[in-house]
């Protein structure tokens, strides 16, 4: 039984994977995340699988409402990417969502902080096969440097952890707060995989390169699962407003820019995730069903908006915005799922966006907090105009591209097709989400007041995009790179390092001249002049190693006698 | 991009139902009468602002037009910010190359490029082009 | 009864299989014998640590010589941890080395090559197994001996002057440990350790206490590669048959570690170690720049071996720093490490003598979509990759997780954050490997060599037996972490 435990289930299937056939293996990763949410659904409310591992009691699974819903959400969103990636024949791809997708469940999950560690760190080192496995010596840089910043994030919480259990003694999971330096290194480590502002990169660095299907896998779980551990961990902590209502604005900038499609989900998956972060920073009970409810709507139309960029990307070998254009008239399907994709989260009424972004805006403003609920309004207008416009206008319409691909794959439309119904669904029923969420609901998003603001607020803003484009003063799509703040990383760190090593390297070789000098004639006055011209002066590399050796005594020597 | 269609055949009768009930998107009259009707609208959805009383929550949030001017007016600055925010950061799409995928294409081993079937001369019997 | 003679038969089997071998010649019947022996070792070594574990301390006099006069083997949790290690890591690269041995090795010399091996066994199961530090001296000089010896069967020329580069480095530091033991005797007119111990609180102040100090501080380092007294490891590692190397870098380094722990925490005792001789002072800074920068220097070569030589070097950094803290969990965790890296690093260089096999050389330019050609061995490679990083559910995560934890637990926490910096630079040299092997195809203008399969089972199927203990510890670290902990305790204790 407990091997059936969700994410056992997944890295048991992963396991299986190098053994198994070409559609065997294609329909188990379409099995497993199935048979892992029954198995999710089997569990009671409490502590399971508590293993003594390490010294410690390791609790396998935690499950409350909280972890539920992301268990839930992120089981469907695995089924999901397993059909839009029915093709895929790589066997290391397969195997890495299997790892990648467990892991992230086994981290909701997770009862405790190591446990937590454990699975943090294997999504890091599943997810980066993803973008490896495209194939090329940019994906190779990208993925490098998504692993390393992944990592980092794991070896903070890893420190923080540590300390924490120091001061405390507890390695437990649950509310902790920035009460000292280990939750505020956890806390930190939480940010890194949730993007928070300046951290933010690797998630617009590493998304464009990773694979067709490898995308859409990678924008499910990472970033949510971060959302989760924040949730869980620093509820109500108010600096996480600020920084969510941060989130939500700057990348509108760079995604209105952007001119890679792919590149423009990932800022708006970076605006979307501010969302959430505010919501569980005011940390009331509508918040945090703010939040929870907003993962859920947002997996599935991020994946929605993925599957159909990643569509035109498979047929048409390019994601630019600048490359693209008409292609409406031959990817009929794949245009109207990107439509209802691009609904949901400029959070149209009737698409799921409408009904769990406003339980944030509302928690915001009921708890006092205008500014940043005017952020959040102004944010919504953004959102329509990188996510919910540029998506689908500048692939489908616009200017012709002269190119007329062929409407993606059977399995690729059925894959959008069921997760735009599942869109549409939560919109219009929203009551089956609301049932899943953490705390009791007491909402109604229908009212008349709502429904009007928010199509006021998109309707005028869609205004504002006719009027922009009449008058020529929208942005066109420009083929190029932006620059952001991994910019020093890449290209400012880079272009120092030369000039720093070599200002190393010439004091080092003048020292080791210089050194090697005073060997020379150190040796000679000791051994006298006529030392024998043999071994020793023949082969550099034991000189100077007895040479250390002599001086390392020396310092021994030194320190024993003071 | 290499590998235009040799010469897109905009066949109407080819195309599916489904992309049939969208090509009003290529004629600029059906065009403008969409934009009309977004103008009417909003001149509905402003009006009615002054009729329908709105439960505010913020200061500001209930005078009327509030939300209108904020998403025109916000997504306005958006855009014209954005545009002179790319001035500073717009660079080269090879400038972080060969480090990033940005001047790279996409491997054609993980594609299936394919043209539509009637885009491609009949004569030139190819379904699957590109791969 | 045999049960009283295990500590003798530990050095008397391996010690008769070398002449046997020499005597027999011929290469399979040498290496049978080499192996039977080693078999019998490792049971041996299994039957100790659970005597050991269960009725304590066993002191044995060699030849019924009582302990001032003659011989002592003095057995406690933390030598029998090493004998086992030893012997068994011994064992499993015997058996892949059958296969590699043919054909690397002139075929006639065969005999003794397997007897060198016997003999470098016995010397290391010696050092690891005596209570007199003349003895140890002894052993490590019969080990010595026979690793030269191992290392010039290289085919590679220049393994002859890795050879001797090492003979000569290797003899310094002989010579520094007999300088140092003989000061001891000097001072204490003792040998044995045990007395030793306990006479040199007495002597603390003579100078010849703090000279032999000294010297043995350097003799031990040089021979268990601490930076910067490493220089004779990579070229070593590199050039030697690839199953020498598999074997010394389990075994060789750790076993020098073992001296280190045993002369500084039992002989002198902790607080005089690092209390009033401030070892601190020059150990910890030495292991701390050698993990950093080491790692950082396996990330730029381009032979495997030489990569992983350097990281073995960062790996002792971890261990020796984990003993500065001279701590019970400080102990712990690198005691714990010795096994669990003594276990990773034998598997990886396993896979590399399987590249090596297949491929002809280790250059990691060219290994290229090696995934495709070789998926069990390159599997073996990222298992044992990912343990050295220290992700989790690998033995390298208990090894890391106990290190830094006990850095916090004395205080240390820089100790704790540098060694999280280093594993980052280990992700980048695994990582840079992995990806060339699995995701990079394969160049089209050069053709592809004949006979590119996967390795035969005889070098596998040790391999694996490597790869899956690491993760059973991996997984159930407390195995390893309590036994460990038991000998950080025998450690810390004194004798008895």
């Amino acid at each position: 039984m407990s091997l059936l435990a969700p994410p056992f289930l997944y890295l048991l299937a992963a396991v299986l994977i190098p053994v198994l056939g070409s559609r065997s293996r294609a329909l188990l990763l379409l099995l497993v995340p199935v048979f892992g949410l029954i198995s999710l659904l089997s569990y009671g409310y409490g502590n399971h699988l508590v293993i003594p591992m390490l010294g410690f009691e390791l609790t396998f699974v935690r499950l409350d409402k909280l972890s539920q819903i992301f268990g839930i959400i992120f089981s469907i969103a695995a089924f999901l990417a397993a059909i839009y990636a029915w093709h895929v024949d790589d066997k290391i791809q397969q195997m890495a969502t299997l790892v990648y997708a467990g892991s992230a469940i086994g981290g909701v999950l997770a009862g405790d902080l190591i446990t937590l560690f454990l699975y943090w760190e294997a999504t890091a080192v599943a997810s980066v096969f993803l973008i490896w496995a495209r194939r090329t010596p940019a994906s190779y840089a990208t993925g490098m440097r998504y692993l390393i910043i992944q990592v980092l994030s794991g070896v903070l919480l890893l420190a923080g952890l540590l300390l924490h259990y120091n001061d405390t003694g507890s390695i437990a999971f649950d509310h902790l707060g920035l009460v000292s330096l280990g939750t505020w290194l956890i806390f930190i480590g939480f940010g890194i995989k949730c993007a928070f502002p300046l951290m933010h990169n690797w998630l617009q660095d590493s998304y464009p390169a990773a694979t067709v299907t490898g995308t859409v896998v990678l924008s499910a779980f990472t970033t949510k699962m971060a959302v989760y551990a924040l949730a869980r961990g620093y509820a109500g902590t108010e600096i996480l407003i600020y920084i969510g209502a941060i989130m939500t604005l700057f990348p509108i900038f760079f995604a209105e820019i952007e001119n890679d499609l792919r590149r423009v989900l990932a800022y708006s998956l970076n605006n979307q995730l501010g969302f959430m972060v505010v919501g569980v920073g005011v940390g009331t009970e509508m918040a945090l069903n703010g939040t929870a409810a907003h993962a859920f709507c947002h997996i599935l139309y991020k994946a929605l908006l993925f599957m159909s960029v990643g569509a035109v990307l498979y047929r048409t070998g390019t994601s630019k915005a600048s490359e693209l254009g008409g292609l409406y008239k031959t990817m009929p399907v794949t245009m109207v799922c990107c439509l209802v994709g691009a609904a949901s989260i400029s959070a149209f009424p009737l698409f799921s966006g409408f009904v769990s972004k406003s339980l944030i805006l509302d928690a915001s403003v009921s708890n006092g907090y205008y500014i940043v609920w005017f952020a959040l309004v102004v944010a919504s207008a953004g959102v329509l105009s990188h996510s919910g416009i540029k998506i689908p206008y500048f692939t489908f319409f616009a200017h012709d591209s002269g190119k007329r691909p062929a409407e993606a794959p059977m399995h690729m439309r059925i894959a959008m097709i069921i997760t735009a119904v599942l869109c549409v669904f939560i919109g219009v029923f929203p009551g089956a989400l609301y049932a899943l969420l953490p705390f009791e609901v007491d909402y109604k998003p229908y009212t008349v007041s709502h429904v009007l603001s928010q199509m006021q607020l998109l309707c005028f803003a869609l205004l504002a995009f006719v009027f922009l484009m009449r008058n020529g003063l929208h942005p066109p799509e420009e083929r190029g790179v932006n620059l952001d703040s991994d910019w020093v990383y890449r290209k400012l760190a880079p272009g120092l390092m030369p000039a720093i090593v070599n200002a190393i390297a010439s004091t080092v070789t003048s020292a080791q001249s210089s050194a090697k000098d005073a060997v020379v004639s150190f040796t000679r006055r000791v051994a006298g002049i006529s030392r024998p011209g043999g071994i020793l002066s023949v082969n550099w590399g034991v000189n100077s190693m007895v040479l250390i050796v002599t001086v390392m005594m020396l310092i021994v020597l030194l320190f024993n006698f003071s | 991009m290499t590998d235009k269609p040799a010469k897109p055949i905009d066949d109407k009768q080819e195309y599916t139902p489904l992309a049939k009930r969208f090509l009003w998107a290529d004629s600029s009259s059906a065009v403008e009468r969409v934009i009309f009707y977004l103008s009417v609208t909003c001149t509905v959805l402003f009006v009615l602002d002054f009729i329908i009383h709105r439960h505010a929550y913020a200061p500001g949030e209930g005078i009327p037009g509030f939300y209108a001017v904020v998403g025109f007016v916000a997504f306005t600055l958006i855009v014209l910010g954005a545009k002179q925010l790319r001035r500073v950061i717009l660079r080269n799409e090879h400038y972080y190359s060969p480090f990033s995928v940005d001047a790279e294409n996409y491997p054609d081993a993980g594609l299936d490029k394919q043209q539509y079937q009637s885009s491609v001369d009949d004569t030139h019997d190819v379904k699957r082009e590109g791969g | 009864m045999i049960a009283d003679q295990l500590p003798a038969l530990q050095i008397v089997i391996p010690m008769l299989a070398a002449p046997l071998c020499v005597l027999v010649k011929r290469s399979n019947a040498c290496w049978a014998i080499a192996l039977v022996a080693n078999v019998l070792v490792v049971i041996n070594a299994f039957a100790l640590l659970h005597q050991v574990r269960t009725d304590g301390v066993i002191r044995y006099a060699l030849g019924g010589w009582a302990a001032p006069t003659g011989i002592e083997y003095y057995v406690d949790t933390m030598n029998a941890i090493m004998l086992l290690l030893v012997s068994f890591i011994s064992c499993v690269t015997l058996v892949f080395a059958y296969t590699s041995v043919k054909k690397t090795v002139v075929t006639g010399k065969h005999y003794l090559f397997y007897a060198a091996w016997m003999l470098c066994l016995t010397g290391l199961l010696g050092i690891s197994i005596t209570g007199d530090a003349f003895n140890v001296f002894v052993f490590l000089e019969i080990s010595s001996l026979a690793t030269y010896m191992l290392l010039a069967f290289g085919s590679d020329r220049r393994a002859l002057t890795a050879s001797f580069r090492y003979l000569i480095m290797g003899s310094v530091g002989a010579s520094f440990i007999l300088i140092g033991i003989g000061f001891l005797y000097a001072a204490t007119g003792a040998l044995n350790m045990v007395d030793l111990a306990q006479r040199i609180p007495d002597a603390e102040s003579q100078r010849a206490v703090l000279v032999a100090f000294s010297f043995l501080t350097i003799g031990l380092m040089i021979k268990a590669a601490v930076f910067p007294l490493h220089g004779w490891l990579a070229n070593a590692y590199q050039h030697a048959p690839i199953a020498v190397t598999a074997f010394l870098a389990g075994t060789a380094t750790k076993v020098s570690l073992y001296v280190l722990l045993r002369f500084f925490f039992s002989i002198f005792g902790p607080n005089y170690s690092f209390g009033a001789m401030l070892l601190n002072v020059v150990l910890l800074p030495a292991a701390i720049v050698g993990f950093l920068l080491l790692s950082l220097v396996a990330i730029f070569q381009t032979d495997l071996r030489r990569m992983l030589a350097y990281s073995s070097v960062a790996q002792i950094g971890y261990i020796v720093a984990a003993f500065c803290l001279a701590t019970q969990s400080g102990l712990t965790a690198g005691i714990v490490h010795i096994i669990n890296h003594g276990i990773i690093k034998t598997a990886l260089f396993m896979s590399v003598g399987c590249i090596i096999y297949r491929v002809g050389h280790a250059h990691i330019g060219s290994l290229d979509n090696l995934m495709k050609k070789m998926p069990l061995t390159v599997t073996a490679f990222i298992i044992s990759g990912l343990g050295l990083i220290g992700v989790p559910l690998t033995v390298g995560f208990i090894s890391k997780f106990s290190l830094i934890g006990a850095s916090l637990e004395r205080g240390w926490w820089m100790v704790g954050a540098l060694v999280l910096v280093s594993s980052l630079f280990a992700i980048v040299y695994v990582g840079r490997v992995v990806e060339i092997m699995v995701f990079r195809s394969s160049r089209t203008d050069t053709p592809e060599p004949t006979g590119m399969r996967e390795a035969p089972m005889s070098m596998l199927v040790p391999m694996y037996v490597l790869i899956g203990i690491s993760l059973w510890f991996g997984i159930s670290g407390s195995t390893t972490l309590s036994v460990a902990s038991e000998a950080a305790a025998a450690l810390l204790g004194g004798y008895q």
